[in-house]
């Protein structure tokens, strides 16, 4: 990968006055990927316990993203379960609560869903004002094929009773301090329900990695991934939400977000769903040197639930936009993988996606702002040098 | 982590040829001046500067994670008071007095203003492929 040290913030002040530019980013160190060149799968690490690493931008030039390069989140370490005694509980209310081990999730008939994983966070490190928390930046995202029976079968075999309106997850995962909440999350029973919800087994068709759950753990398309609960332990059938900090207080969203700093009260927030539509420029790469004339912009588009529509891209800050060729899709759960040639000529380039989904969502020019740094999908791009 | 810390603390004593090399307590000399802090430098790139609060950092909060997450934090006083009460409600062995002093150190060199830290590539880590016997 090609490097340049040429500095954005000199680059910055040509932009136009609808700059997509954020203040910070002016403040980057050059030399991004420097030190990667030698490493097999090399991943950005934000924290090494718990383990958090993030994925590189290049390696969404392909629809599905390798177990190797896939980002992972945690909250606490990685429980390191035994298959074999490993058990799926499911309770609450239901007419035969009961334990699952694997043996009999592989009985089940197994679906395979292609759905966008991607952490809330993913982006909290580019909001300004800064905001608490793992400082993530662009590649809390990957795209998978999941593999597993459908939460629904699993659980027919506990009959649920007719009250059931909530699911309350939980995994294997602890604290080393008994003080702390626990990660407990929760999902209507109706999208448990879906026909694309799974408890999945496997990640690209081998068995989950540890850091992503082992051995089973949730898949809920189009949702944020802390709904996925990873080392699926305990299902609750309740009538109402859960309790908890990860869901009561953690992973909320404002109804209306407002200005951004602004405090938000509690009974302004709401439960975080769904994802939104959001674009990546993969390749060129940021801060790298290309040649002049056609520059080939390749990259990955999502939307939640639905079909990516189109992905425009800019190279004049906005002012005019260029459909982008849609390439590949993996459904309406998985990326959209786009590709633009652009005219490069000598100098400082800035090149930036736009995507649109099917509803007739847009990625904003200005980031929503909200208190813990969530879903973040304003629009981005790349910085590039043009030279011979 | 010993061996850098050294040697960040080496580079910031030979940071300025007009000042004595550290601050020794105690030397008397009417020139002696504090050792000049951590650059916005060595605060992207290193680990925690030394110091009584990082002691307690590496004795209290590393009990369930790296300094890392410190170190990438840029808040404003506020909101590192309410991260480190956050801490202490999760369970945190801090006393309201380490809390305190926390909350001040760390809004003293992770500032809204110094520049974020660079993304750093390490492997992957093992855990991230299935397990080597999976019995599926």
């Amino acid at each position: 990968m090609s490097q340049s040290q040429f500095s954005r913030r000199t680059f910055l002040k040509g932009a136009g006055a609808m700059s997509f530019a954020m203040p910070f980013a002016s403040r980057l160190l050059p030399n991004a990927y420097a030190d990667g060149g030698a490493l097999a799968n090399p991943m950005i690490e934000r924290t090494a316990r718990p383990l958090n690493y993030e994925t590189p931008l290049d390696v969404f030039t392909t629809r599905i993203t390798p177990l190797e390069r896939f980002y992972i989140r945690n909250h606490f370490d990685v429980p390191m379960l035994d298959a074999t005694t490993w058990r799926l509980r499911i309770e609450g209310l239901v007419d035969k609560p009961l334990e699952l081990g694997l043996a009999d999730l592989e009985k089940l008939k197994h679906v395979t869903v292609e759905a966008v994983l991607q952490c809330a966070g993913n982006g909290r490190g580019l909001f300004v004002p800064r905001v608490a928390g793992v400082q993530w930046q662009r590649g809390a995202v990957g795209n998978a094929r999941w593999s597993g029976p459908r939460l629904k079968d699993v659980l027919a075999l506990a009959k649920p009773k007719a009250q059931a309106a909530h699911l309350e997850l939980q995994g294997a995962d602890r604290s080393v301090i008994e003080a702390t909440p626990k990660f407990i999350r929760g999902i209507p029973f109706g999208k448990g329900m879906h026909e694309d919800t799974i408890v999945a087994l496997r990640m690209n068709d081998v068995a989950l990695p540890q850091a992503h759950g082992f051995p089973a753990r949730l898949v809920v398309p189009g949702w944020v991934g802390d709904d996925w609960m990873k080392w699926l332990s305990r299902i609750a059938v309740l009538a109402d939400e859960p309790k908890g900090f990860f869901y009561e207080t953690a992973y909320r969203f404002p109804v209306t977000p407002g200005a951004p700093g602004a405090a938000v009260s509690a009974d302004q927030m709401k439960v975080m769903q769904l994802l939104v539509v959001k674009s990546q420029i993969a390749t060129p790469a940021p801060r790298s040197v290309v040649a002049p004339g056609r520059v080939t912009v390749k990259g990955v588009a999502f939307a939640g639930q639905q079909r990516v529509a189109k992905v425009d891209i800019s190279v004049d800050s906005g002012t005019t936009w260029a459909a982008a060729k849609l390439v590949d899709t993996g459904g309406k759960y998985g990326f959209t993988m786009f590709e633009h040639v652009v005219d490069a000529t000598p100098g400082k380039l800035r090149i930036v996606s736009r995507a649109t989904d099917a509803g007739g969502g847009v990625q904003p020019v200005t980031p929503v702002w909200n208190p813990a740094g969530y879903l973040y999908n304003a629009i981005d791009g790349v910085d590039v040098e043009v030279r011979t | 982590m010993k061996s850098s810390l050294v040697m960040m603390l080496a580079l910031a004593a030979c940071g300025s040829k007009d000042k004595p090399p550290g601050n020794q307590p105690g030397s008397g000399s009417a020139t002696a001046r504090p050792a000049p802090g951590p650059t916005p430098e060595m605060l992207v790139t290193g680990p925690l500067p030394e110091g009584p609060e990082a002691g307690i950092a590496h004795a209290k909060c590393q009990l369930c994670h790296t300094e890392q997450y410190l170190v990438e934090q840029r808040l404003s006083p506020d909101a590192w008071k309410k991260t480190l009460a956050k801490m202490k409600k999760f369970g945190a062995p801090i006393t309201d007095d380490e809390e305190a002093r926390l909350a001040t150190w760390l809004a003293s060199l992770y500032t809204p203003e110094l520049p974020i830290r660079e993304a750093k590539l390490v492997e992957r880590p093992a855990l991230a492929l299935p397990p080597s016997n999976p019995t599926l």
